[in-house]
């Protein structure tokens, strides 16, 4: 290694070195332009403070109100926001005297559909009322019987039950006291109550 | 210094805003807000032109979502299906042919069902017209029962039809249907069961209504 630095590094260093000679009014005209520049408006101001991070002080007893508050919140509207029909109409069951009601036209909005089926596992109602989605119906104490009370709105309704039997088969039935409907390549019939004043 | 939030309060509120995450869907299932999301897509699909193609033509929409969803509840091949909800699509529009658009959805299907049951488009619109606030319903899911029950079209429809023209009430047709189910379920023909209790019902003429010929009967259906 030599300790005599190369000409032209040498030449850099000595460039580098040299003072620079900055115009004593730059600084001056720099400033004014700055002062030109209009301030940031308030909309932007207020958006920077509400997208600016922080940090919230929070103890977990706080915390764990406020998980609560959401929660109940989040439960509340979804409680209030399902349909519930004609029950929230009505506001109380009625119990159909009749026994075998969906032949008749009833002025009640609560229907109660009844089957015998000793053999069954269990029971249940489906129709246009709930989408074609199953209701159970409830064995009664004799033990042949099942049966379930639902509101309906006025007007023809079409429905059917399926019985599960002990031995696993699945079946559906048409009501043997109803009004039967047409069957229309879905497989087995179904059964018509009418209700209400609607029914005329 | 700005204190921080614990680690254990950042634990419960990311726990609590995914809780209430979860639990809007589970209030959105309950309201069923879309039945058909039942059916697998291409079904759905299709269903659903056959529903946009009702509501352009005027006839209630809900009976073909219904018939689409008991299909799908019965686990019937989804090419019956929409077979099925094709078929009542054409039915509605022959039930506007006959009775009119005047009809609510309950009355809508009654007439759709008395037709698939076989009961001919001239027979159906002999009950169009001024109803003096006769049960229409009734009378069209009792004939519809009765021809299901084995009572020929023609004899069902001329029945009922009579009835209707008589100016019979709910009260009429419903005790005729009930009569009839019992003869015929203590072993009876159905057609002479009916025609048997026809006989028996006391017809009072509304007001208004005409009480035709006797040599009145709708026309000879093709069953």
């Amino acid at each position: 290694m030599t300790d005599q630095l190369d000409p032209y590094v040498d030449w850099i260093a000595r460039e580098a070195r040299r003072p620079v000679a900055v115009d004593p009014m730059a600084v001056e005209r720099v400033m004014a332009r700055v002062r030109l520049e209009a301030p940031p408006t308030v909309r932007f101001a207020r958006w920077r403070w509400l997208v600016e991070p922080r940090s919230l002080p929070l103890s977990p007893v706080v915390g764990a109100a406020l998980a609560a508050g959401l929660i109940g919140i989040g439960v509340f509207l979804g409680h209030s926001t399902i349909d519930r029909g004609s029950l929230t109409r009505t506001g109380q069951f009625k119990t159909v005297v009749e026994p075998r009601p969906p032949l008749a036209s009833v002025h009640d909005t609560v229907i109660k559909f009844v089957l015998v089926a000793p053999q069954a596992s269990t029971v249940s109602v489906v129709g246009d009322f709930n989408n074609w989605q199953a209701t159970p119906m409830t064995r009664t104490p004799t033990g042949s019987t099942w049966s379930v009370a639902i509101p309906l709105r006025p007007g023809r309704h079409v429905y059917a039950f399926v019985v599960n039997g002990a031995n696993g088969t699945t079946q559906w039935v048409a009501d043997p006291t109803a009004p039967l409907a047409p069957e229309d390549g879905l497989g087995a019939p179904n059964s018509v109550v009418l209700v209400g004043g609607s029914a005329s | 210094m700005t204190p921080v939030i614990s680690r254990g309060s950042r634990v419960v509120v990311c726990a609590a805003a995914m809780l209430l995450g979860a639990l809007q869907p589970l209030a959105l299932i309950a309201q069923d807000p879309d039945p058909l999301s039942r059916l697998d897509p291409q079904t759905r699909y299709t269903i659903e032109l056959i529903i946009d193609s009702a509501r352009v033509a005027g006839v209630p929409t809900r009976l073909l979502m219904l018939k689409a969803l008991e299909g799908q509840a019965k686990h019937v091949d989804n090419r019956h299906t929409i077979a099925a909800v094709r078929s009542l699509f054409h039915t509605l529009l022959d039930v506007r042919v006959a009775l009119g658009s005047a009809l609510n959805e309950s009355e809508w299907g009654a007439a759709a069902s008395a037709l698939q049951a076989g009961v001919p488009l001239e027979g159906l619109a002999k009950f169009r017209g001024d109803r003096n606030g006769r049960p229409l319903l009734r009378a069209l899911v009792t004939l519809t029962d009765l021809i299901q029950r084995g009572v020929p079209v023609s004899e069902a429809s001329s029945a009922i039809l009579q009835l209707w023209s008589r100016g019979a009430g709910e009260s009429d047709i419903y005790g005729l249907w009930k009569s009839v189910d019992q003869d015929i379920h203590s072993g009876q023909n159905p057609g002479t069961a009916l025609a048997t209790r026809l006989r028996e019902v006391p017809v009072q003429v509304a007001p208004g209504s005409k009480i035709p010929p006797a040599s009145q009967e709708p026309d000879n259906p093709s069953s």
